[in-house]
């Protein structure tokens, strides 16, 4: 196991200079002038300004220049300077990353455990009227547009019945807790202000429900199918005709044999989730990832493009590095070489 | 399984989200901890709080300003961008504004009088000896000289407003004097610009600042003033979180004019969905809300304790005809398109009325616009002109636009609208909606037949209007990407105008060049928008300005 960690890791800078060439070569084939993004369209016609700003930028070298001081940089941890934010890349994305983060663990967990549980009990109630509910929620998660459900869920629990707060990591009038994490729910407790937290914490109720919920409905799916295949086999009617209370074959026998799909579709999700949920940042004002990225892609900031393709890339090896490793601690036929 | 394990499990995942949702904490969770001021480290590293506890007339208030953000640097001489005006107006001054209620008239702000040659070419301001810093730091000639050197040789985005500047002398620390390459009856205007502010000279140069030649790659202090203020304006900077917030307190040593700040702290908070504006400014848990559409507007006139208003604002939307990327769009035919477009119908279909149509390129109401009426819509006209023009059976063109809603309106519609018009003429036009980025470039580069764009005042004068879209000769304005076209009577009128110490003359000079503009129609207006200015009731002196967006240094709350 250890060896088959250590080779995927290795393989890790392969495939992050891979993805940086095809990411330079895309963003700088798309048509536009980055300069009017930055400038304006006044600034961009100064050919005095636009001169000096594409020195300042290194915009004024060949393509492959650019490209290979940029990986220079990248093995030493620079991501290069956003042409947005005019700071570090890495300094962005250790802005952005953390309310990515903190929405993405809330939205698995929304996503996880009720779909796993609700899963479980679709395959056990097969064909019933249980199961038949639990496949129409399951099937209205997957099929809502995540924006319209943000907005409908806002307008219904914030805005009509007050329920639940609106938009935000935070109350408007909280100020953020001085910077560790970057997690808001974390750092207050470091702060010692509980207060903040549970005003964190409710404010990640919203968005994490409506994007659980798309998410749920796959890992629900998914479970069902995979329970139902292995509640079929000869060893699990062994079991059963041992005399094993129907938990027990659950826990024991069933469950751990179906996980192994559901550990995929679950990995993956969550990898989607880390690297951003651009229509959910938006309509709850979340200040992550997907909305950085969008907007660095709106105002062809190449840098900034490229330090999120980068590190969603990253992550996904890692999330699914992790997914590996849990398949060989569940199923203990699953042996790396 | 049995039901009830089952049902245990979702009961106690229930149960702990209730209890997140229904938990005992308040909305103001932290505001204690905003009350004294207190060190608040910023998400970009910054450093302790500048302002004190308390404000002269500072009433302990928070004020809550809801808006889609656009900064991406709070370094005055830097930045360029809508949300900067308001910031930079905040917690900065100029050497003099806009009068309340006028276009035109200049009143002092940091500068108590002044003085301007006949010839317009020399500017002396005579500095209040009150002015001073937050930090208690007197304001002086030296870092008026500064602050402008610096805006011209950083040669960033605003960099434009200091050309025609030969020199600026600080003749003693309450007297600055600017000598201009040529005559300059807008100079005062431009001074006005939220981009013309005055920065404490010393503490941006301790900070890696400098005003010299080379600033442009020499000068360091971007990050510095991106987590601190260096101003004499009402607030100052307390923290920037990106795509966050920007926080605000009062000017403990605000010196004036008045008023003084009202309120304690003001977050400008970064929310880009006009819809969870309104949800927000219903439920009270902002005060204003700054990107309301106009038909959103409309729906939240019933709430009472909503204040929505529609104000007249300068941005502007036309439509732009370029004759060297399509030779088909000849005098005649780019007339033609002009009397085809269904103008109030336009205004309808893409504010709901709430607009205006300029007579040009310039904001109706600047200097010269109100003493020419605006192109009227003429089927029959521009059918004869399209005729005269040489495309009888009318054509086929592409019609780019950003795809984007700008200043409340969605480009798409009204790229429909303009698209229907030009259709009951023979014109088709092919919609083709783009990225502002490939759009910007496109736009610029002159390779755009046909196109929307949109414009907005970088300072309140008529004269910005007539260097961009004139046709002056100005290399990188439209005179050169429609195919280097210079109208020579509009360069002289100009020059005219530049030497025209009177506004009733410069105003005579300027109908006689937007009745040139009218005729040319490279540049079609279409729509001026009203501004809605969206409230809570106890809210005060919401007000739009011309040359500042917002000036928070007004807002009270009751």
């Amino acid at each position: 196991m250890a060896i088959y960690i250590t080779r995927r890791l290795l393989l890790l800078p392969v495939l992050l200079v891979g993805l940086s060439l095809i990411t330079f070569v895309v963003s700088h084939k798309i048509p536009g002038n980055p300069l009017v993004a930055q400038l304006g369209l006044r600034g961009a016609s100064n050919p005095q300004t636009v001169r000096t700003y594409r020195k300042k930028w290194g915009l004024d070298r060949s393509l492959p220049e650019q490209y290979v001081a940029y990986v220079g940089n990248l093995l030493h941890g620079d991501f290069g300077r956003s042409l947005v934010s005019q700071r570090p890349v890495s300094e962005d994305l250790k802005q952005y990353m953390p309310a990515t983060i903190e929405l993405a663990v809330a939205s698995l967990i929304v996503a996880a455990v009720p779909g796993l549980l609700l899963g479980i009990w679709a395959a056990v109630r097969a064909n019933t009227v249980t199961d038949s509910a639990i496949r129409l929620i399951a099937l209205l998660g997957s099929s809502l547009p995540v924006f319209w459900l943000g907005l409908i869920v806002l307008f219904l629990l914030y805005g009509r019945l007050g329920w639940l707060p609106g938009p935000g990591r935070l109350s408007p009038y909280a100020t953020p807790p001085p910077q560790v994490t970057g997690l808001y729910t974390v750092d207050s407790l470091l702060a010692g202000k509980p207060e903040l937290f549970w005003d964190a914490l409710k404010h990640l109720v919203l968005p994490a429900f409506v994007l659980g919920w798309s998410t749920m409905g796959v890992i629900t799916r998914m479970s069902r199918s995979s329970l139902l295949d292995v509640l079929k086999t000869d060893y699990v009617r062994t079991a059963r005709a041992k005399g094993l209370t129907p938990l027990t074959v659950l826990r024991r026998h069933a469950v751990r044999n179906a996980i192994v799909p559901t550990l995929t579709v679950t990995s993956l999700a969550f990898g989607g989730l880390l690297a951003g949920a651009v229509l959910t940042e938006v309509v709850f004002s979340w200040p992550g990832i997907g909305q950085y990225a969008v907007q660095s892609a709106d105002n062809l900031d190449v840098p900034g493009v490229m330090g999120v393709t980068l590190v969603a890339g990253l992550l996904y090896v890692l999330v699914n590095l992790l997914a590996d490793i849990l398949y060989a601690l569940f199923d203990p036929r699953i042996r790396y070489a | 399984m049995p039901r009830s394990a089952i049902c245990r499990a979702l009961g106690v995942l229930a149960v702990a989200l209730l209890f997140a949702a229904c938990s005992s904490s308040n909305n103001n969770a932290g505001k204690g901890s905003n009350a004294g001021g207190a060190a608040t480290k910023a998400a970009a590293g910054g450093s302790p709080v500048a302002g004190g506890n308390t404000a002269p007339g500072g009433s302990g208030k928070t004020i809550i300003i809801a808006r889609q953000t656009d900064l991406s640097t709070l370094d005055p001489e830097n930045s360029f961008c809508d949300t900067c005006q308001i910031y930079l107006s905040a917690v900065y001054q100029t050497l003099v504004t806009l009068k309340p209620g006028s276009l035109t008239e200049a009143v002092g702000e940091i500068a108590r009088s002044w003085d301007i040659s006949p010839d317009l070419t020399t500017f002396t301001f005579h500095l209040d000896p009150a002015a001073k810093f937050a930090n208690g730091d007197p304001l002086t000639s030296a870092d008026v000289k500064f602050s402008l050197q610096r805006l011209k040789n950083l040669k960033a985005g605003p960099a434009f407003f200091m050309d025609g500047v030969k020199t600026i002398d600080g003749v003693d620390p309450q007297t600055v004097k600017f000598t201009l390459e040529g005559p300059d009856s807008a100079f005062l205007m431009k001074l006005m610009a939220p981009y013309s502010v005055i920065v404490d000279a010393k503490v941006v140069q301790a900070n890696g600042g400098t005003d010299a030649e080379g600033a442009d790659k020499n000068d360091k202090a971007k990050d510095y003033l991106d987590a601190h203020s260096a101003g004499s304006g009402p607030y100052v900077l307390q923290s920037w979180t990106r795509n966050t917030e920007v926080r605000l307190t009062a000017n403990p040593n605000y010196w004036g004019p008045p008023p003084n700040p009202q309120a304690q702290t003001v977050v400008i908070k970064d929310v880009k969905d006009a819809a969870t504006q309104r949800q927000l400014l219903e439920r009270g848990d902002i005060d204003v809300a700054m990107n309301i559409t106009h038909d959103v507007a409309t729906q939240m006139q019933k709430d009472k304790d909503v204040s929505v208003q529609f104000v007249r604002s300068y941005d502007f939307l036309y439509l732009e005809a370029n004759e060297k990327a399509d030779p088909r769009l000849t005098k005649e035919v780019r007339q033609a398109i002009a009397a085809a477009i269904d103008y109030p119908g336009l205004i309808q279909a893409t504010v709901g009325g709430h607009g205006i149509q300029p007579s040009t390129t310039i904001p109706q109401g600047f200097l010269g616009t109100d003493l020419v009426p605006p192109v009227k819509t003429d089927k029959a006209a521009a059918k004869s002109l399209l005729a005269k023009g040489g495309q009888p059976n009318g054509f086929s063109i592409k019609l780019a636009y950003p795809n984007q809603v700008l200043y409340g309106v969605d480009m798409n519609v009204l790229a429909q609208k303009v698209a229907a018009d030009l259709a009951a003429i023979g014109i088709t036009a092919t919609l083709s909606p783009l990225e502002i980025g490939p759009w910007g470039g496109d736009y610029s580069g002159g390779s755009l037949p046909l196109t929307l764009a949109y414009w907005a005042p970088d300072y309140p004068d008529t004269s910005e209007y007539v260097s961009w879209f004139g046709l002056v000769g100005t290399p990188g304005t439209p005179s050169e990407w429609l195919g280097n076209v210079v109208n020579d009577q509009i360069v002289a009128l100009n020059k005219q105008a530049a030497a025209a110490a009177d506004n009733t003359q410069r105003a005579q000079i300027y109908k006689q060049v937007i009745q040139q503009m009218q005729d040319a129609s490279y540049d079609i207006p279409l729509v001026q928008p009203d501004l809605v200015l969206a409230n809570r009731s106890n809210i005060q002196n919401n007000v739009y300005s011309p040359c500042c967006n917002l000036l928070l240094g007004q807002l009270v709350k009751q």
